[in-house]
């Protein structure tokens, strides 16, 4: 299970910044997947098929060295992206914390080394193994909150990529948001503080 | 937590089963759900518990906040330039304030990060190139374009001068700007936009946030070109400068119909984003405001009209604040609006391109103008104007007619306003460069009509469920196209002798074949122009050419969408208003009433369309003598008409409305207002305007308020006459109630002029043997037999019985009541035994009716019999009917006019046998 770390986002400027252009393109992808969903949303045939934008094309080809397979909607196109930015994301995180806990939990509260983001890392991990679990006995919940999560969409976005009524995906979300809640919320208590 | 799947969709189920319920029930229905299974109610009560606990805010936002706070681009290096400071995330990119490093000096810039991935070298020398046309724009007005180039990743970017200023809606907010001042600081972003354009670069994204003012009060576009760059390099076509296509516009509630819609667009499209922006600096609100999707912004700026600019203070409470912030009151500023600024503002945003402004220049010169107090060009009548005004006026056709009070109605399709515009065109000096315009147009109409029906053909072939809905409104849009395309070429022209109503005939026939050859493989379009030029053979008088060709539309319409499409309701709706112009009621009927209820079941929400199939049904189920129903239907269409903002259907509908009241006191307060309104809307020479007056002045005739209608009606009558033949209609309505006055107030003489004046008018209008001349015809068989001018009478009263026979359903009371006056008038004339069987089977007909025609028929057969010596049968009669008075409170009153007649035929019998 992740440890829950108590440690302050670090208010100093960072001047050794890690990988900015996969940063870059972290936060370029999430505008990306927003912009598509609200046109997805907005879409008078729901059968159009969304070209992947060039930045979108990059971003893809850049983080698994291929091109992208040939979507045949964007609402296909939407669910592969979030997929992606959750793994970067993921993998971003777990890379910073291994630094942060190379030198010891002592240095941790010092680091200054941290991306502004850091703070939610550990969060960001102990989320994510939490959708593995709920992915377990409920794919389908876990692939909406993926989207909710990771991708920023609305209930009534993600309700249109998975092509079930907004009614529905509204349900889901309540009742996966409240496993999620007493998942986190159950290591705060158990765990308690790893500093 | 982890459960098998079967474990999970049990605590799912009861979790929800008990999270619907308010909080006090959650608790027993929780121990009911989960009976003795313990570990299922602790999970659910742990799921509830998490539900109810406050949220979690990376859970609940997402990772976007997280990933927002942090912005990994400050401090870095763009060409010479490193990002300082984000300052606004837009459409199309990220704006930074950027600072350069390489030089000795230093400058500040604003660096536009664009969305846009430039991968093929192609696009990047596109992007260079379009940058170069940038960098041509220097002008006061606009924020210069400095450098740009992509990072080693591809990214593009442009550096642009730093504004450092605010939008220009908060900036007039701000100082309190008043109007003149706002205009004169529009004007010059008019020119700094013409100014783009000469040197063919649009802006196609204008919106306050892109024109911004600076300390020193100077205006400042920014964005300009960007708009046309992103698309002419991320499509990878055209020119990125003055006529472009776009997928999808920026801003949507800035952009112009045809941007919305995805055509080529060119500088027509500033033309009416500035005016959208006129419009919200006027008045503090959006001319369109947002809606939900694109789709639906679309449609609503393709098919309505802004409000008048000064509507939005004719709330004063709520535009106090806006008012304020224009240093004046909200009723100063409503009228300093009217009128000029009201044009103006409407001309930017008319939804033909051809009819806005051509050009930025234009738009400027004419606030300037107005400023300068001169009068302005948006006030002559523009092609756009009139076929603005067209889609008016066929609804305002119905409106002319549904008004008259006193009688039953016909004439749906009076060509008043058609006329008008006759007139009008007449009058203009330039009659053959208007025809060559009008040519012109008709070209480009039927171009867009053929290209509209194009692309819906290919959209029909997809048709997703909530597609069909789209296609159905675009099919309504395109059906209007057809209709104007109808009125345009006909456009009054050819009304004016008999040898060209036959050219016109002719060409309708031609056109009509050439329709049918030249596109029998596309249904609906086939349909749609049949359909036009069935309105068109209507509008020269061809009856039987119309009816073939609405026909032959409403076949196709049917065949290929099916008896329960809309499409097919347009056509019903339209043969409907036909008949009912025919005086053919119960076809009328049929049709409308089909119309209406596909209206009403079909899935749509073009609500104008269910208001004027309702105020259409209305008026025939009135004409019918179906006055509860009809008042429903005039009720609905009230409501979804007042929903729509169209002053001027909401008049109709306030008229319509009124001739269904009962209480006359109810039916005035509709028609004060449906005057005023149209007093506000057409002014007070309109013929629509004379016609609320004559039906407010029927009105207060009811009320027993005779002098109010006299003054309503002189008023009337005079201006009507300045209409000259446009005025016919009202003037007769007019004339017909001052008739109706002088035979109540007993100068026959006076009376006799009047309804002999109207009568020649509206055969003159109508034609002989039209349904709408019972009414007048009815009033002066009452002149004469108050002159005892019997014969006479009686041929009045027979021909309006075969108008009535020819317009109601055969068992309508109106029938046998006017068979009555009739049979009367025979007796009277000396024709007694004719008129006793007359009087008799009138009577016979109404045995089974309302107690009041009872008593009516029973009066007249009465009178009848005492003339044909019956006396004693006559007083029996007489009492008969003085007892159903007393017993049926229907018939109550009815009591004073019996006891009246049965004392005078005691005095005659008592004066007899003296």
């Amino acid at each position: 299970m992740a440890r829950r770390v108590m440690t302050e986002p670090n208010r100093q400027p960072d001047t050794n910044r890690q990988e900015p252009s996969d940063a870059l393109t972290i936060g370029a992808l999430y505008d990306e997947i927003r912009r598509l969903a609200r046109s997805q949303m907005r879409r008078e045939r729901p059968d159009h098929t969304l070209p992947p934008t060039a930045l979108a094309n990059e971003a893809y080809l850049r983080l698994f060295g291929s091109a992208p397979p040939n979507f045949t909607s964007g609402a296909e196109f939407l669910a592969a992206a979030v997929t992606t930015l959750r793994r970067i994301l993921v993998e971003h995180g777990r890379r910073r914390l291994r630094q942060k806990r190379g030198g010891g939990a002592a240095r941790a509260a010092i680091d200054t080394d941290e991306l502004p983001a850091a703070a939610t890392d550990d969060r960001v991990l102990a989320l994510d193994e939490a959708l593995q679990r709920l992915a377990e006995f409920d794919p389908g919940k876990a692939r909406l909150v993926e989207l909710r999560f990771f991708g920023g969409l609305s209930v009534d976005e993600a309700a249109t990529v998975l092509d079930v009524s907004p009614r529905t995906a509204a349900r889901d979300w309540r009742v996966a948001r409240a496993f999620l809640r007493n998942e986190l919320g159950a290591e705060a208590v158990g765990d308690d503080v790893d500093a | 937590m982890t459960w098998t799947r079967e474990r999970w969709t049990r605590i799912e189920a009861a979790f929800h089963e008990v999270a619907e319920l308010p909080g006090p029930q959650r608790a027993e229905r929780l121990v009911a759900v989960c009976g003795d299974d313990d570990d299922l109610r602790r999970q659910v009560q742990r799921l509830l518990a998490a539900d109810a606990s406050p949220a979690d805010p990376l859970l609940d936002a997402g990772i976007g906040t997280a990933l927002r706070g942090h912005d990994p681009l400050l401090g870095r290096r763009f060409g010479a330039w490193e990002l300082v400071e984000r300052i606004a995330e837009g459409g199309m990119g990220t704006v930074y304030r950027a600072e350069r490093r390489d030089g000795d000096f230093e400058q500040e810039v604003a660096v536009k990060v664009l969305r846009l991935g430039l991968s093929s070298p192609g696009m990047r020398d596109r992007f260079a190139r379009e940058r170069q046309t940038l960098a041509r724009i220097v002008h006061g007005n606009v924020a210069r374009l400095l450098d740009g180039g992509t990072t080693e990743q591809g990214v593009p970017f442009i550096a642009m001068e730093l504004v450092d200023g605010v939008p220009i809606d908060r900036f007039c907010d701000q100082q309190r700007a008043s109007l003149r001042t706002r205009l004169a600081l529009f004007a010059a972003v008019c020119r700094a936009v013409q100014f783009a354009h000469q040197n063919l670069v649009a802006h196609l994204d204008l919106k306050p946030a892109n024109i911004l003012v600076d300390a020193h009060g100077v205006p400042k576009l920014v964005d300009f070109g960007v708009a046309a760059l992103l698309q002419a390099v991320g499509d990878g076509g055209g020119p990125g400068s003055v006529a472009v296509t776009r997928s999808r516009p920026l801003t949507p509630e800035y952009a112009s119909p045809e941007l919305l819609r995805g055509e080529p667009v060119g500088t027509g499209a500033d033309v009416w984003s500035l005016g959208a922006v006129l419009y919200e600096l006027l008045t503090g609100v959006r001319a369109f405001r947002p809606t939900r999707s694109d789709y639906e912004l679309a449609r609503v700026v393709s098919e309505t009209d802004a409000a008048r600019p000064s509507d939005a203070f004719a709330d004063a409470a709520a535009a106090a604040e806006r008012a304020r912030c224009r240093a004046a009151s909200g009723p100063e500023l409503a009228r300093l609006l009217r009128g000029d600024l009201d044009r103006i503002v409407q001309k930017a945003l008319r939804r033909d391109v051809a009819a806005r402004y051509a050009s930025c220049r234009d738009l400027a010169d004419d606030i300037e103008r107005h400023l300068a107090g001169f009068p302005v060009a948006a006030r002559e009548p523009s092609f756009g104007y009139r076929a603005h005004k067209f889609v008016v006026r066929h609804r305002l056709a119905v409106a002319a007619v549904t008004a008259v009070v006193v009688a039953l109605v016909g004439g749906l399709w009076a060509s008043l306003h058609l006329a008008r515009v006759a007139t009008r065109e007449r009058d203009a000096t330039a009659a053959a460069r208007r025809e060559a315009e009008l040519a012109r147009d008709a070209a480009t109409v039927e171009r867009d009509a053929a290209a509209a029906a194009r692309a819906e053909a290919e959209s029909a072939r997809d048709r997703a469920e909530h597609e069909a809905l789209h296609a159905r409104v675009e099919a309504a849009s395109s059906y209007v196209v057809a209709e104007f395309l109808g009125d345009t070429f006909l456009s009054g022209r050819f009304l004016a002798d008999a040898g060209q109503r036959d050219a016109a005939l002719a060409t309708i026939r031609r056109k009509a074949e050439q329709v049918r050859r030249q596109h029998d493989d596309d249904v609906h379009l086939r349909a749609n122009l049949l359909h036009a030029l069935g309105r068109a053979a209507l509008r020269v008088g061809a009856a039987a050419d119309a009816e073939a060709l609405l026909r032959e539309a409403g076949d196709l319409r049917r065949d290929h969408f099916g008896a329960d499409s809309l499409e097919y309701a347009l056509s019903l709706g339209a043969l409907g208003q036909f008949y009912y112009g025919e005086g053919r009621l119960p076809d009328a009927l049929t049709a409308l009433r089909e119309a209406y209820r596909l209206q009403r079941e079909c899935p749509h929400d073009v609500h104008t369309d269910i208001a004027m199939a309702a105020n259409d049904l209305g008026a025939a189920e009135r004409a019918a003598g179906n006055r509860d129903r009809a008042r429903e239907l005039h009720e609905e269409a009230l409501a979804l008409r007042r929903a729509s903002d169209a002053p001027e259907l909401v008049a109709e509908s306030l008229n319509n409305l009124a001739n269904c009241e009962v209480d006359p006191a109810a039916a005035r307060r509709h028609l004060d207002e449906a005057l005023q309104l149209r007093r506000q809307v057409f002014g007070a020479d309109d013929p629509l305007t004379l016609q609320s007056a004559s039906n407010l002045a029927a009105c207060c005739l009811k009320l027993g308020q005779v002098d109010a209608a006299r003054t309503l009606l002189v008023d009337v009558d005079r201006r009507a006459l300045g209409l000259g033949a446009l005025g016919h209609e009202a003037r007769s309505a007019a004339l017909r109630l001052l008739a109706w006055i002088e035979l109540q107030q007993g100068d026959a003489a006076a009376a006799e002029a009047a309804i002999g004046a109207a009568l020649a008018l509206d055969r003159q209008r109508l034609g002989d043997g039209h349904a709408q001349l019972a009414a007048p015809l009815e009033i002066e068989a009452k002149v004469l037999e108050r002159q005892a001018r019997w014969p006479e009478a009686c041929d009045r009263w027979a021909e309006v019985l075969r108008l009535r026979r020819g317009m109601l359903p055969a068992d309508h009371r109106l029938l046998p009541l006017t068979s009555c006056s009739l049979g009367l008038a025979r007796v009277r004339a000396g024709d007694v035994t004719a008129g006793l069987a007359e009087l008799r089977a009138a009577a016979a007909a109404l045995a089974g009716g309302a107690p009041a025609d009872r008593v009516d028929a029973a009066v007249c057969l009465a009178l009848g019999e005492e003339v044909a010596g019956e006396v004693e049968a006559a007083e029996r009669r007489l009492r008969a009917a003085l007892q159903t008075c007393r017993d049926e409170p229907a018939a109550a009153g009815r009591r004073g006019v019996v006891e009246g007649h049965l004392r005078e035929l005691l005095r005659r019998r008592s004066e007899r046998r003296r």
